[in-house]
């Protein structure tokens, strides 16, 4: 339009003309640093779950950081791996969040792809991008893969010769402690607190499971990753039943534990074997 | 909460509206009628969703309304049907159904009939339309560009306003950078399609003849006639001359080709150098300041006679520049051809050749002649009148001897009548008289009621010098005064200043104005030493430096928040009312309340810690509270 204006008011010296085009191109050229500022100073970080399993859909976060002084950002698409969301503004200096759904098709330690960043904005002729490498990593577990639970040996369980590391509700009593507040009625030991001067509880044990270690090379499967997903699934299922799990790979022993920390080393162990 | 699409359908509207109203003297009135219905009735469908036209009935209709006005197209007037033709399919936009390229195509249509009007209007009115329909058009794209992301975006009041405010960035700058580009765009000499800019705005300009006794009343119209930009002149200078007419016909005179009079030299006066500014007229005579010396403008040819004629009609707006003698004469270095200017009309009466020859009789001498004749003038109180005027076949019998009053014409043809039948060489001279100084734009301003006509006569040593015999009227003061409009009230004056240099600033801008403010700036910049910079360089480079440091400093310091500029100014009116070098950033608010032991300060810290600590940020009232204990510190 602006040519076919430009071509009319030099071949007719309108000066009126002129003025159109010169308001037209000024606006283009305008647009494009409008454009260009809208997209300046700019972080893209990924938040992603605390753990994320591959082939299963995840939550990804993506804040989009605006480090302009003064100007907001507007109708910022943020596109990650072909999905993309809408921010249609971002003050200066704040920071928004906005989640999409992902789905990590492999296991491992990896470093995330870049965020692409694109906007219309001011002007809906052309899209502007910017490629945001984030420079973060995150470890991707593997698949759990269901399987049959083992057989699992529980060597003297039946005869009360193994003793249980955890307290609980309904196991045998373990020792006697100062009462914390919390405890049930039913635990007080009155006759002992009556010959203290504090009240005495009686502490049980869990009804617990022997430890189990898992020998990934003796896991279900057809071939390693097979194996590697039955193991987490294993891992998983059974310290959420709060036995305690050990890990044999070739190379290392990770002895019976439970907890969050040991079921991280495990499952981190199993999503990079066989990687480095 | 605000739904972009009733946005978009409002400024769709507006940009129709603001592009129609320029070209409204030119349209159909029935055109014009479902235009402006079309609008309010494009707001309603935009509503309601429902549309009196489908996509195949828009196309239909856009297709027939084409066809129409395409067969309306002469070589003679391309815009007025074009122009019809884009408010049809604007028409057909506004009252189908939306899509956005739909709004799209309503703002490139809007900006394609805003074009086409300004080649039909030159008015400064094209400007106010052009700025409108950019802030319109401009925030009406970026909506579109929220729409298109979303088409389902609802945006709330706050945060529409941060849009518009960033958007607004658009206009503004676009309207600056149109300055700056206007200047620079490539422009030619002689444009091709001219043919495209209609020439209607054209006046009829001074009559080539002068025909006293042609009707019994003088009806002169208020018209502009041309700007001449100078300072202020003395009264008896203002002649600015058009036209010679050379030869009688019947009680009529009219030009004919001058004969050669081998060269010609201006003698005597002060050279002056003016800009004229005239406006579009039919006939092609350019407008000097009497005596001219030298006229740069549109391509002409000088005849003998001083009377400089474009090669091409000046239906258009052009500027010239003029050098002038408003004191000379013009002394003839060739033969002067006495014969050719001594012919009287043919219609003297039997008195005025009497009086002729008495005057002859006792005075031989041409000086002498003069004289008795200005004489004869002043004697007979003639009255300058433009109404009850002498009519019949012998105007100038019944001027001088019983009527007794007329205007400029009856004097200047009576005079040189009289002068040819002395024997003196005569011709009347046709322009203008006077003419208002606007003090503001700096300029005269000539209205066609200032149209005037005069004589030259050749003295016995070749000189051809100016008589204005109107001057001898019993009532000449008051009367030539009075035909210039003192120029009515101070606004009016201003518009007329807005005009002229929307006139002077744009419309005349071409080619060689462009090659000159190159040129200049070239040699402003060749000549940049310290000692010789004008004040007004001075004064942009202070003002560009002025800004270039602001943006700095706005850059470099982010904007601090209200509490913390309350902060930092108590800290500085402690500074001064105590007169301690620096209060320490560590002092809490308390701890200055006690050692300063200032009651105000104490107050302050209860005020401003209420707010702070318990996280939320300072009330209006609570703002105007510490800004009044500020001032008590």
């Amino acid at each position: 339009m602006t040519l076919l204006l430009g071509f009319a008011a030099v071949n007719t010296g309108n000066n009126l003309l002129y003025l159109l085009v010169s308001a037209l191109l000024g606006f283009m050229a305008v647009s494009g640093v409008l454009g260009k500022w809208n997209l300046s100073r700019l972080e893209a970080r990924l938040d992603p779950a605390d753990e994320i399993f591959a082939e299963h859909p995840t939550l990804l976060g993506i804040r989009l950081i605006n480090r302009k002084s003064r100007l907001p950002t507007f109708l910022m698409e943020a596109a990650f791996e072909g999905r993309s969301v809408l921010f249609p503004h971002v003050d200066p200096r704040r920071d928004q969040r906005r989640n999409l759904v992902y789905t990590f098709p492999r296991r491992g330690r990896q470093v995330l792809p870049p965020v692409i960043l694109r906007s219309r904005f001011p002007i809906n002729f052309f899209i502007r991008h910017q490629v945001l490498a984030t420079g973060q990593s995150l470890t991707v577990l593997p698949k759990p893969r269901r399987c049959m639970l083992p057989d699992l040996p529980d060597p003297g369980g039946r005869q009360g010769l193994r003793q249980s590391w955890l307290k609980g509700q309904d196991g045998d009593i373990s020792r006697i402690g100062n009462y914390q507040g919390g405890e049930p009625l039913k635990h007080i030991h009155w006759k002992l607190s009556a010959r203290h001067d504090t009240l005495k509880v009686k502490e049980f044990s869990a009804a617990t499971q022997p430890p189990v270690v898992l020998d990934l090379a003796q896991m279900p499967g057809q071939n390693l990753e097979q194996r590697i997903s039955a193991a987490v699934y294993l891992a998983t299922r059974l310290l959420k039943a709060g036995r305690p799990v050990g890990l044999q790979t070739e190379e290392t022993l990770f002895p019976p534990a439970v907890g969050r920390l040991h079921r991280q080393r495990l499952l981190e162990a199993l999503a990079t074997y066989g990687q480095n | 909460m605000v739904r972009i699409e009733a946005l978009l359908s409002l400024l769709a509207g507006m940009v129709a509206l603001i592009a129609i109203i320029p070209v409204i003297p030119y349209l159909d009135r029935a055109l014009l009628g479902v235009a402006l219905a079309a609008i309010v009735g494009g707001l309603w469908c935009d509503r309601r969703r429902r549309y009196p036209l489908n996509r195949l009935a828009a196309t239909l209709v856009a297709g027939a309304g084409i066809l129409f006005y395409a067969t309306r197209i002469t070589t003679a007037d391309v815009a007025t049907p074009v122009v019809h033709a884009l408010l049809v399919l604007l028409v057909v936009r506004l009252l189908s159904p939306k899509q956005p390229r739909d709004y799209l195509q309503i703002f490139v249509l809007g900006l394609f009939v805003l074009a086409g009007s300004s080649l039909l209007n030159l008015s400064i009115g094209f400007v106010f339309a052009l700025f409108l329909l950019v802030f319109a058009v401009t925030i009406g794209l970026v909506l579109l560009t929220v729409h298109v992301t979303d088409p389902k975006m609802i945006m709330s009041r706050p945060d529409l306003a941060k849009l518009l405010r960033v958007a607004l960035i658009l206009p503004v700058v676009s309207l600056l950078l149109m300055i700056m580009f206007f200047t620079v765009l490539p422009r030619t000499r002689h444009p091709l399609w001219n043919f495209l800019n209609t020439a209607g705005q054209a006046s009829a300009g001074l009559s080539e003849e002068v025909q006293p006794g042609a009707f019994a009343q003088l009806s002169a119209s208020g018209q502009l006639a041309f700007r001449a930009e100078t300072e202020t002149l003395p009264p008896e200078h203002l002649y600015w001359r058009v036209l010679v007419l050379n030869q009688p016909q019947g009680s009529h005179w009219v030009r004919t080709e001058p004969p050669a009079e081998g060269p010609v030299r201006v003698e005597g006066g002060e050279p002056l150098t003016l800009t004229i500014y005239p406006e579009p007229r039919k006939n092609r005579q350019l407008i000097t300041l009497d005596r001219p010396i030298r006229v740069s403008g549109p391509r002409h040819q000088e005849t003998p006679d001083q009377v400089f004629m474009a090669r091409r009609p000046l239906d258009h707006r052009y500027s010239l520049q003029v050098t002038a003698r408003p004191d000379a004469n013009l002394a003839v270095l060739g033969d002067p051809h006495r014969a050719f200017y001594l012919v009287p009309p043919a219609t003297v009466s039997q008195r005025v050749r009497d009086l002729a020859t008495q005057i002859a009789s006792n005075n031989p001498e041409t000086n002498a002649r003069l004289q008795a004749l200005a004489e004869f003038f002043r004697n007979r109180q003639l009255v300058y009148a433009q109404n009850d005027l002498p009519e019949g076949p012998d105007p100038v019998d019944s001027f001088l001897f019983e009527k007794r009053r007329g205007y400029c014409e009856f004097f200047a043809s009576s005079y040189a009548t009289l002068a040819r039948l002395l024997g003196i060489p005569a011709r009347l001279v046709g322009g203008y008289l006077g003419g208002d100084y606007n003090g503001l734009g700096g300029y005269y301003l000539v209205t066609e009621n200032a149209a005037h006509v005069w004589v030259e006569v050749l003295t016995d040593d070749n000189r051809w010098r100016r008589v204005d015999p109107s001057q001898w009227a019993s009532n000449a003061a008051a009367a030539l005064g009075e035909r210039q409009p003192t120029l009515l009230t101070r606004v009016q004056r201003l518009a007329d200043t807005f005009n002229y240099y929307w006139i002077q600033a744009v419309v005349i801008f071409d080619f060689e104005r462009q090659i000159r403010i190159f040129t200049n700036t070239g040699d402003h910049l060749r000549d940049l030493r310290p000692g010789r910079i004008s004040p007004l360089t001075w004064s942009i480079l202070g003002v560009t430096i002025l800004i270039a440091v602001l943006l700095v400093f706005l850059r470099k310091r982010p904007r601090r928040s209200p509490e913390a500029r309350l902060i930092a100014g108590l800290r500085r009116k402690l500074r001064r009312r105590y007169n301690v070098e620096t209060v320490p950033e560590t002092i809490g608010l308390n701890e200055l309340a006690d050692r300063f032991d200032s009651e105000a300060c104490r107050e302050f810290a209860r005020i401003y810690q209420a707010a702070v600590f318990r996280d939320r940020r300072l009330t209006t009232e609570e703002t105007r509270i510490l800004k009044g204990l500020l001032r008590k510190v």
